[in-house]
């Protein structure tokens, strides 16, 4: 198990670097990102970037075990929060739209619950299940809208198609990784297994991520506008003096 | 080995369990991926050929009813011209033979009229033929019968109208220029009907691949939002009209005030290569 400490560390810093780099993505092509799914799914990157400097600060520099829990926690809430407004922006039937709204306060007040009712110390993986339950259906369901509602743009072309890839493989591929989490994470094996499975699903996701903002900077919204102005220098004349008209 | 080993804790075959669950949920994901983007792409390929078909069909509609209703202005045009303009003129011949039998004076005074009115009446037709195919766009393109339609509002004193083409070298079709002109002519009908404008005027100018004309006034004009309102719901015509003849040419059209307020900008957008 020794000879393998190194890659792990290898794969857990390419994870710090791709869980940066949408972030810095949205960064680099902010005057890019128009629509209202996108708005929120850059503040989301500002958060996850400013959340993971401070996980790094508490688990590196202040070894304190119990403030990162806490941080944790407040990480997954506000990552169901920032999720849910995203599909909310992304999913067309209104029904739909603001169920999920509600589900994000059920899950505050169930996130709140839990914490008050686990053990202390020790990171509750059930409200992570849970979520991982809800964004799978959520992201099939925005499939299944997307093939009824687009008949005419292939799906590849937005952007919140390849984020919902990244996320479909995340939460899939550490689905059972979370479901097993509560009685087997004291397991060193299994340990090992969690960090492997969690950082290679969790690179998967920021490389669809990325895909996702490197599809939108290509993405010209004002190329089909039919009401976009024509640009063209017409206007380099000079006004003809009226004599009628006091211009 | 040491993701499958036993664990405390766990019933036995727990790390085989959910190794393969991962691994399953992870090739669902993918199935359900690669199910969305080959359906989707399927649907969307189908419904874009439709959509074409579709388009071309409209497309030969709008081409037949504008060939069509161009092609009778031109035969009333040439009916006008060629029959009316004649008979007009052999009957003004007539009701000079038809005087001699009256007194001098009352005979001059008549003749006089009769001719005066004839000779309006074929002024008359004339125009009517002119403004159903312009000659002058006919024989020396759109340029030219720009000038003459500005010049003719201008002549009437209470617009100052003005032309100015910039790059002109090549000609469009003549069934390109015909559909702007009328476009033109409209837009300028309702700026002189509505707007209460103190001047127009209408420049021109290309790139390598468009057209662009752009009519400027003063008067009381649209924006594009009330432009697709009026086209959707109004009753008149003259919108709908151009919007149409916008299509046929596959153009665009967009109406917009001046950042300084001081004049609306209508500005028409033409690719060179229209199949039209």
């Amino acid at each position: 198990m020794k000879k393998l400490i190194p890659i792990l560390q290898i794969l857990i810093y390419i994870n710090y670097l791709a869980e940066f780099s949408p972030f810095l993505l949205c960064l680099f092509f902010f005057k890019k990102i128009k629509t209202a799914e996108l708005k929120v799914f850059f503040l989301y990157s500002i958060f996850y970037a400013f959340f993971l400097c401070l996980s790094i600060y508490f688990r590196i520099f202040l070894k304190n075990g119990s403030l990162q829990l806490i941080v944790n926690r407040v990480f997954l809430v506000s990552e169901f929060i920032f999720l849910s407004v995203f599909y909310h922006y992304c999913i067309e039937k209104k029904f739909s739209k603001w169920i999920f709204l509600l589900s994000a306060i059920f899950f505050l007040l169930f996130s709140f619950f839990d914490y008050y009712t686990s053990k202390k110390g020790v990171f509750s993986f059930i409200p992570l299940v849970i979520e991982c339950l809800f964004f799978l259906v959520v992201i099939i369901y925005f499939f299944y809208e997307k093939l009824q509602n687009d008949l005419y743009t292939s799906i590849y072309y937005y952007p919140s198609f390849w984020i919902s890839v990244g996320f479909l493989i995340y939460f899939s591929g550490n689905f059972f990784l979370f479901l097993f989490s509560r009685t087997m994470y004291s397991n060193p094996s299994f340990k090992v297994q969690f960090t492997i499975v969690y950082n290679f699903v969790a690179i998967i996701k920021n490389i669809f991520i990325c895909t996702a903002i490197l599809v939108n900077a290509k993405t010209d919204y004002t190329k089909h506008d039919p009401n976009k102005p024509i640009e063209i220098d017409l206007d380099s004349f000079i006004l003809p003096i009226n004599k009628n008209n006091n211009l | 080995m040491i993701f499958l080993q036993a664990t405390t804790g766990a019933p036995p075959g727990s790390n085989y369990i959910m190794l393969l669950g991962t691994l399953g949920m992870i090739s669902l994901t993918l199935g359900i991926v690669f199910f969305v983007i080959f359906h989707q792409r399927k649907v969307t390929r189908f419904n874009a050929e439709l959509k074409k078909l579709e388009e071309d069909k409209q497309q030969i509609l709008l081409n037949a009813s504008i060939k069509f209703q161009e092609e009778e202005r031109n035969r009333i045009a040439a009916d006008l011209h060629d029959d009316v303009g004649p008979l007009l003129a052999t009957a003004r011949l007539y009701l000079n033979e038809n005087m001699i039998n009256q007194e001098p004076a009352s005979q001059l005074q008549s003749i006089f009229s009769a001719k005066q009115i004839i000779d309006d009446a074929i002024q008359l037709i004339r125009n009517i033929s002119h403004s159903m195919m312009p000659p002058t766009l006919k024989n020396f393109g759109l340029e030219s019968a720009m000038s003459d339609l500005f010049q003719k509002i201008n002549g009437s004193g209470s617009l100052n109208a003005s032309v100015r083409f910039h790059d002109y070298r090549t000609r469009l079709k003549l069934e390109q220029e015909l559909l702007i002109f009328r476009i033109i002519q409209e837009l300028v009908n309702n700026i002189i009907k509505h707007s209460n404008a103190g001047f127009i005027h209408l420049t021109q100018n290309a790139t390598a691949t468009h057209s662009y004309l752009r009519l400027h006034h003063d008067g009381h004009g649209i924006i594009q939002s009330e432009f697709d309102k009026l086209n959707q719901v109004g009753t008149g015509l003259g919108l709908k009209n151009i919007a149409s003849r916008i299509k046929v040419l596959n153009g665009r059209i967009f109406f917009e005030i001046d950042p300084s307020h001081t004049y609306f900008k209508v500005t028409i957008e033409i690719p060179k290569d229209s199949t039209y």
